[in-house]
This record gives structure tokens, C-alpha cells and sequence, in this order.
């Protein structure tokens, strides 16, 4: 039987950046098991939207080192040919008079409390940097410059390569079957090709963590989510890399919009979407009612979007927790576990910071932020992550 | 020369879904992404397209299926389409013969003399899920029609349609006269976006249901399915020393024992 001193399950973005860092931080003896391949799961259906803005601080915290991973991925990693496919278009975020104008004001001054560059833009400001919207309705537009969107699937295999090229093993097409356990103490795991022992185990299974939740017997609150993404196609009005992505917190879905290859419109929605019974990342049917729905939304923000074609759509899981929040750290008193799970939304943008944080836990040594606001005690404690603009992806 | 265009269409489990068996022992396609069958939708086109030009005065699609069916349809009406009508089939899963059949009994019974007749079938040359491809052939048989398959190209003749049909050993231009029976491969016409103003319109198109017991057609299949199972699970590849072993792999045969699983 092999041993590993570390053994990250799930080689999506999470666990690949686990497992970088891991490496980076001196671990000399990793393994990396995925049922599938890298960066094959939720992964490779996110929409990649980076940003710093978030009204839960320690995520706003997380979000900024990620960013600086982001903006400096070739370095992060030590390799020249690494890119993240960062588009560095900023982000504009708009409220108008209601309920989401007083969560807005006060995450912005939060922000900018922690030194993030924030800009509160006029309308005609906004409307200068994202001519193809109208602000009629707007009562606060913020716009961060150090924001954008990037690829998730680069991100994953550039982690993944920078942890192999430091002598990580990845095993891929390769399932966790159980865990092997010593009393409280995690020891290894069993899998479809065979029993590997370790010295500390990291679960970063995303929506196939009820998996890790049945080994181990205790409840793991994670359900997976089903979202719409759509591509839509405007001659009169492309929406171009330079500008910026944006959310409107005044639209019924609190939609998320970003350009899509330089030219269509990615738009999705903010909101809950549909929980799924099992853990599935098969695209899900997308009736052409929900498109014209979300087409209305749009037509009232980007009024040229009335004509538009709809070019592609795709649907992504995710996988929720009860406060949209992530679990990570320690399972009560397992030995041996590390879990990272319960992204909900906003895995990636995080994802540097966690596979940092989460390597810190495992490998004994203080972690750059605290895990402690984000521990699985916090659903009996009652001490939740809640994001102030209820639930959805922004928290 | 003015008439319908008849477009049959079929909705099938989108392309870019891994399908998968499920415990009946059919492909389980529940809650999984659903779409009008791509050869369907350059049919689609290409029928809009000869109304457009004047040469048909209205396009009508079908579909035969349960009435979930109906999603394809307003996909089909959304991109231009005049009108729809769903053959309900309920519980009832018919083989390419039963269809055409259905879509032969149709057509006779639908000669209403207010309006034009159909003077052309177009269709996808086959759908995704069974490839079989059979329909086209055989409602032109019912029919007594010419037909033109795995069209690439065609125009409005004089008496009828020039269509251009390719396969791999060339392609050949083929003169119907009167109606015909098209069936379109994936060069005819690429489909038009769905857009959202369209989407709306389509809402109030006319989609009607026929009752396919009406047809007195039979709906049993003549096929039976004996076994259903994934593709073998390729086997990883292997990694050789020197040339002269490659030679030697090469040789053995082993190197291409898993091509195509």
C-alpha cells in the first residue's frame, strides 16, 4: 500500500490549488485523486467572474489575495507559459432605491476600508464605461478596476501542472470508494485503484461531498444547485472585453453579466436556482420560456438586448450551503480531515486563497485568514455567513 | 408555383449531453437538456428560407411524440415557423415505418382546399439519438413522391427542386419533379438564432394537437431492443522505450485494439 503524507480528494479548482500550495509550501509527498479529469467537473462551468466585492469580510479578504494570484498568475505558479486568462475589464455593481441600496453602501465602505480600490461612478461615468446599459433607476453605482473574469479550467490545470512540476502525483479517472480509519484518526482512503494510507486527508469534493458526509457518518449541509447561463448575440450593441462586468442588484434575478469572446453577452442569474436530487454536472434543459424571461430582464437594463439572439446556453452546478457560505477546516473531532466544500457559487474567484488556507490547516501552520468564521459549527452555533444581500452567489 | 413546406422534426437529448442507461434499461434523459435535432433545424431553416424567397407561402412543423414534445416545436416557431401541430402519440412509441405512416396519413387528411397543398417535405436526413434515418425514404415510398436525401444544397426548379446530394463517393445534383421528399444534411442552411423578440411571437402562433388514434395508423414497433450498454471503457494507452519497440507494438496489432471504443 502507497503512503502520502497529504491526500487531496477532487482535482477541480479547489483541490488543484490545495494541492499547489501544498506543494509550494514544502509538503514533500502528495497524491491527488479525481473521479474524473482535471477540472472536468463544476470546474469547467463557471463563468469566471472575479471580483473583491463581497459583504462577508473574510470573503472579501480571500477574494483580494486571490486576486493578486489572478493579476500575477505566471508568477503565482513560477512557470512562464501559465496563464489564468484573466480579462481585466473591472466590475460595476448597481442598486436602486430599495432594499439592496443599504447592503451595496455598506459593502463598498467595507471594501474601501480594507484599502480595495472602489470608485463610485455617476451616471453618465457608468454609462461612459458600459455604453451599451442605461442607469435610469440607479441610486449607487460602484466600479472596481481590479476585477474581471478568467478561465476556471485554466486555472485548474495551471495549479494542477505547478503541482505536478513540484511532485505531486494527480490520478485521474480514479474514485474514492471509502476511507480507511483508526478510531477518530483518518488513514488513508480506498479507491478504484486500490488503498492509499496518508497522513492528512483533504476533501475538496464539491457536490459530491454527501459522499465524504456517509464515510465519515456525520451530516454535511451541501446540496447541488443547477444554473442557466446564457450567451446572447447583439449586432447593435456587443458587449466588448473592455467593459467591465456587471451586476444589477435592481433586476428580479439580481443577474451577473460579463462579454462573452469579445462580443456576445454571458448572463446568468444571482438567485437561487435548482436543487438537484443527486450530485450532477449533466447539462439540464433550458425551456425557451426561462430565456425569454431572463431576456426581459436583460431588455430592461441593455434596451438594444430587446432584438437579441440567443447564441448558447449551458447550465452549471454548484454546490450550496444553508448560508451560501463555505465549509472549511476540520470535521468535529476527526483527526486527519481537512474539508473544503460548499462554495455556492463563488469558488473560483476564491480559489487561490482557499487552496492556501486549506494547506496551511492541513500542514499544521497558521493560516493567512481565519478558518474559524468558516467551520461547519457555525450551522449549530447559529454564528452564519449570512451575505447581506440573502441568498445568492454575491455574499 | 406557391405551396406549404411540411418540416417534421423530432426532439432528441441535446448533443452536448453524455447520455447514460437508466435502471429501466432505456437512455434515461430525465431532467437532462432537451433540443430540436440539429439535422431537424437546418431543415428548419432551409424551409424559411424558400418562404422568404416566395417559393412556399408557409412553413408548418411536426413533431409526433408525447406532449412535452411541444418544447421543439415553439423552438421551431420561434425561429420563423407559421404554425405547429403535435401528433400525440401519448404512450405510444412508434418505429420509423409507424412515423411515416402517421406523417403520410397526415398529409392526405390535411388537404384543406382553402389553402396551398404541401408541395415539399423537409426534414433532418436523420435524428441523433437512433441515427436511423429511415423516415424520409419511407413516407416518400407512402407517399409515391421523389425523394432526395442527405441534401446539401437545393433550389426551386421550374416543375419542382433541383437538390444537390453529396455522400463519400461524390456528389450529384438531382432534378424532382412535383412534390418531393428532402431530408437535409448538416451544409443546407445554418439555423438563425432564436431572438428574443421571436420567442415572445411564437407564443401566439397556432400549435395545434392531433390525437394520433385518429390516424388509425399502428403504433406498435416492428423493432426490438435486445441490449443496451455503454461503450466499452477505453483502456489506457501504453508508453514504449525505443522505436524498435514501437515497431514491435505496431506490429502486435495492440496499438489499435481500442481504437473506436
Amino acid at each position: 500500500m502507497s503512503h502520502y503524507d497529504f491526500i487531496v480528494i477532487g482535482a477541480g479548482v479547489i483541490g488543484a490549488s490545495v494541492a499547489h500550495h501544498l506543494a509550494a509550501l514544502g509538503a514533500k509527498s502528495v497524491l491527488v485523486v479525481d473521479r474524473s479529469t482535471i477540472g472536468a467537473g463544476t470546474t469547467s462551468q463557471s463563468s469566471g467572474l472575479l471580483r473583491t466585492h463581497y459583504s462577508v469580510r473574510q470573503n472579501v479578504e480571500l477574494a483580494r489575495s486571490s486576486w493578486h494570484a489572478f493579476n500575477n498568475f505566471a508568477d503565482y505558479v513560477d512557470d512562464d507559459e501559465a496563464s489564468c486568462g484573466l480579462v481585466k475589464c473591472g466590475y460595476m455593481i448597481c442598486a436602486p432605491e430599495g432594499d439592496k441600496l443599504a447592503p451595496l453602501q455598506a459593502s463598498l465602505d467595507a471594501q474601501q476600508g480594507m484599502g480595495i480600490e472602489v470608485q463610485l461612478l455617476s451616471k453618465a461615468e457608468a454609462r461612459e464605461r458600459l455604453p451599451i446599459a442605461q442607469f435610469d433607476d440607479a441610486a449607487l453605482i460602484g466600479y472596481e478596476p481590479e476585477a474581471g473574469f478568467a478561465d476556471a479550467y485554466l486555472v485548474a490545470t495551471g495549479f494542477a501542472r505547478s503541482a505536478r512540476r513540484r511532485g505531486v502525483k494527480i490520478m485521474e479517472n480514479t474514485t474514492v470508494t471509502g476511507l480507511v480509519r483508526d478510531g477518530r484518526r483518518v488513514t488513508g482512503i480506498e479507491t478504484s485503484a486500490g488503498t492509499f494510507s496518508c497522513g492528512a486527508l483533504i476533501s475538496t469534493q464539491n457536490i459530491w461531498t454527501p459522499e465524504l458526509a456517509g464515510w465519515i457518518g456525520v451530516p454535511l449541509p451541501v446540496k447541488p444547485e443547477r444554473h442557466t447561463v446564457l450567451a446572447l448575440e447583439c449586432d447593435a450593441a456587443p458587449y466588448t472585453f473592455n467593459m467591465p462586468a456587471f451586476k444589477d442588484l435592481g433586476s428580479p434575478g439580481m443577474l451577473y453579466f460579463r462579454s462573452y469572446g469579445g462580443s456576445q453577452m454571458l448572463v446568468s442569474e444571482g438567485v437561487v436556482g435548482e436543487t438537484l436530487n443527486a450530485p450532477e454536472t449533466e447539462q439540464g434543459d433550458i425551456s425557451l420560456d426561462y430565456v425569454g424571461e431572463v431576456g426581459a430582464q436583460v431588455a430592461e437594463r441593455f434596451t438594444a438586448y430587446e432584438m437579441a439572439g440567443l447564441a448558447s446556453s449551458w447550465t452549471g452546478v454548484y454546490d450550496v450551503t444553508p448560508d451560501w457560505n463555505p465549509v472549511l477546516g476540520p470535521v468535529g473531532d476527526i483527526e486527519g480531515l481537512t474539508v473544503g466544500f460548499g462554495f455556492s457559487g463563488h469558488g473560483f474567484k476564491l480559489s487561490p486563497g482557499i487552496g492556501k488556507i486549506l494547506a496551511q490547516h492541513a500542514l499544521g501552520h497558521a493560516s493567512d485568514v481565519s478558518l474559524a468564521p468558516y467551520s461547519l459549527d457555525r450551522f449549530a452555533s447559529g454564528a452564519l455567513l449570512v451575505g447581506k444581500y440573502g441568498s445568492g452567489a454575491v455574499s | 408555383m406557391t405551396m406549404k413546406i411540411l418540416v417534421p422534426v423530432k426532439r432528441v437529448v441535446d448533443a452536448n449531453v453524455r447520455v447514460r442507461i437508466g435502471s429501466a434499461g432505456g437512455v434515461d434523459t430525465a431532467g437532462l437538456k432537451m433540443s430540436l435535432n440539429p439535422f431537424d433545424e437546418c431543415a428548419v431553416e432551409q424551409a424559411l428560407r424558400l418562404r422568404e424567397a416566395g417559393v412556399a407561402s408557409s412553413v408548418t412543423v411536426l413533431t409526433c411524440g408525447r406532449p412535452v414534445c411541444q418544447d421543439v416545436l415553439r423552438t421551431a416557431l420561434a425561429m420563423g415557423a407559421d404554425n405547429a401541430v403535435l401528433i400525440d402519440t401519448a404512450n405510444a412509441s412508434p418505429d420509423s415505418l409507424g412515423i411515416a405512416r402517421l406523417l403520410h396519413a397526415f398529409i392526405t387528411a390535411d388537404t384543406d382546399t382553402d389553402t396551398d397543398a404541401y408541395g415539399l417535405v423537409l426534414c433532418g436526413k436523420q435524428a441523433i439519438d437512433d441515427d436511423i434515418g429511415g423516415v424520409a425514404a419511407m413516407l416518400a415510398a407512402l407517399l409515391g413522391w421523389p425523394q432526395a436525401l442527405n441534401a446539401s444544397a437545393m433550389e426551386a426548379a421550374a416543375r419542382g427542386w433541383l437538390v444537390t446530394c453529396g455522400d463519400d463517393a461524390g456528389t450529384a445534383t438531382w432534378r424532382l419533379d412535383g412534390p418531393a421528399v428532402v431530408s437535409a444534411d448538416l451544409r443546407l442552411a445554418e439555423p438563425r438564432r432564436v431572438t428574443l423578440p421571436s420567442i415572445v411571437k411564437a407564443k401566439q402562433k397556432p400549435l395545434r394537437t392531433v390525437d394520433a388514434s385518429t390516424f388509425n395508423v399502428p403504433l406498435g414497433t416492428q423493432i426490438r431492443i435486445v441490449d443496451m450498454a455503454e461503450p466499452p471503457v477505453r483502456q489506457p494507452g501504453i508508453k514504449v522505450a525505443d522505436t524498435t519497440a514501437l515497431l514491435g507494438a505496431i506490429g502486435s496489432g495492440r496499438l489499435f485494439q481500442n481504437v473506436g471504443a
